[in-house]
């Protein structure tokens, strides 16, 4: 199913797209399985009409958005984005979406609002047993509030002119694309303002293998892994991971002064 | 004459029949049935022939334990040769599709990954029992030195099995199973040598 009127955005790259096929068929969305091909063949399961977020916390309107509302209200951009796995394998993808901070400012942070926690659906009736006890549900990540305004942040209601396919994140998921893509979390119910640091699933699971920031950084190696390089697909070419996935310029900034080995 | 022709039916129809999984992963690889990332399902596949081969020629050893039917005998080379092919076969996915062939790339991945170590351990620890697997070896070696140097392949189980659990990220129950067979099977062998040691003396 197409989107209509899909203009091209900043930030893209030029490099070569990884197939639709590729980027719907090979996913992590532990909801439904472990495997890379569990969510395509159970994701289906996933109802996304009627779809609201809720809007709470450090806010001046708080309350439900409808998804109509939010596809009538932001134009919907193209951004062509490197996507990072923590797994060292990546893929190039043309999000369809609109910023992040355009619907902050619609909805209004107040001054005393430090970060953003999302918090993903949760329906245990559609996740296929093996994903029970894995990971706590619902699914949880958070922002600095300064990272969720920034111009890269955004929120992606389609792929490659397409609505959104379910095992992607339907009908609307983050994309944060200097940050590896456990970050991006998908199909979002809720969107919270909030002054302390929330705590996300990964990073509550194992603090030592998936940091808070989760930036891409080929100097910082997972514990059982290192970032240097990465597998890009569908051709599966070996190639250098950059720092901040190839953002650097763009945001660097943000973290100037803290030492990435620690908040890393 | 019977028991010969027995014994070349086994050893010839086992070093074809050995070949076959290997063939089928390269029609599939080659016709684009290996799903989205054909490199991750080469490198697992051929990971798990390895690794199935290399079960059932320890196994044989058990079981001909306790059935002295000679042509058994003419089943073992096979199956350890092909262990050792499809062990190599792994370590070429992994270095020229995983890897990309950059050496550079392989190298950085040999200095800081365990499971790499432990792979490559493992294929150098087979490397003298393929070296030794031809017909003239044990007679160049003397039958008692040959014999020795075939009980490294205890060793490369271990090694083996360590590597598996570590790409399994220590989670899977079938890797645990695996163990206790493999565990068993040395136990065994170990009781086995002490009872012989001791009908000796």
């Amino acid at each position: 199913q197409s989107l209509p009127e899909v203009v091209p955005g900043p930030f893209s790259t030029d490099e070569a797209l990884t197939s639709f096929d590729v980027a719907t068929g090979y996913c992590n969305f532990f909801e439904f399985g472990p495997a890379k091909d569990d969510p395509a063949q159970h994701a289906h399961a996933l109802q996304t009409d009627p779809w609201s977020i809720e809007i709470d916390g450090l806010v001046d309107r708080p309350g439900p958005i409808a998804m109509e509302d939010l596809l009538a209200r932001f134009p919907i951009e193209e951004r062509i984005y490197r996507l990072r796995c923590v797994e060292a394998w990546s893929m190039v993808i043309p999000w369809n979406g609109f910023a992040l901070a355009d619907l902050l400012a619609h909805v209004g942070v107040k001054s005393d609002a430090r970060y953003v926690r999302f918090e993903a659906f949760d329906d245990t009736s559609i996740m296929p047993r093996a994903a029970q006890g894995l990971l706590d549900w619902p699914y949880v990540e958070a922002l600095r509030l300064d990272e969720a305004v920034h111009p890269l942040t955004i929120l992606a209601v389609g792929m490659y002119g397409e609505v959104m396919p379910n095992q992607n994140g339907a009908p609307i998921r983050l994309v944060v694309p200097w940050k590896y893509g456990f970050k991006s979390i998908k199909s979002i119910k809720r969107i919270s303002l909030l002054a302390e640091r929330p705590m996300p699933t990964w990073h509550e699971k194992s603090p030592r293998e998936y940091g808070f920031y989760a930036n891409v950084n080929p100097t910082v190696r997972h514990p059982r892994w290192h970032q240097a390089t990465e597998r890009r697909l569908h051709d599966g070419n070996r190639i250098r991971t950059e720092m901040f996935n190839g953002y650097e310029e763009l945001v660097a900034d943000l973290y100037a002064g803290m030492d990435l080995e620690t908040h890393y | 004459m019977q028991a010969s022709r027995m014994t070349s039916v086994i050893r010839w129809g086992l070093w074809g029949a050995c070949g076959v999984p290997g063939l089928f992963l390269i029609w599939h690889w080659q016709t684009g049935q290996l799903g989205v990332v054909p490199h991750e399902v080469m490198l697992h596949r051929t990971g798990r022939y390895a690794l199935l081969f290399l079960m059932a020629t320890l196994a044989l050893g058990f079981i001909q334990a306790f059935i002295s039917w000679r042509p058994l005998y003419a089943a073992r080379r096979p199956l350890g040769v092909w262990t050792f092919l499809y062990a190599c076969g792994h370590a070429m996915t992994w270095l020229f599709l995983d890897q990309g062939g950059i050496w550079e790339f392989a190298l950085a991945e040999m200095r800081e990954m365990l499971h790499v170590k432990l792979g490559i351990a493992g294929l150098l620890l087979m490397l003298p029992l393929a070296l030794t697997s031809v017909d003239i070896a044990p007679r160049l070696l003397g039958f008692k030195l040959w014999k020795k140097l075939h009980l490294l392949v205890w060793p490369a189980a271990i090694v083996v099995i360590a590597h598996t659990w570590v790409v399994s990220r220590f989670q899977s129950p079938l890797v645990v199973v695996l163990t206790l067979v493999i565990l068993f099977l040395l136990a065994s062998r170990l009781y086995a040598a002490r009872a012989q040691s001791k009908a000796k003396t």
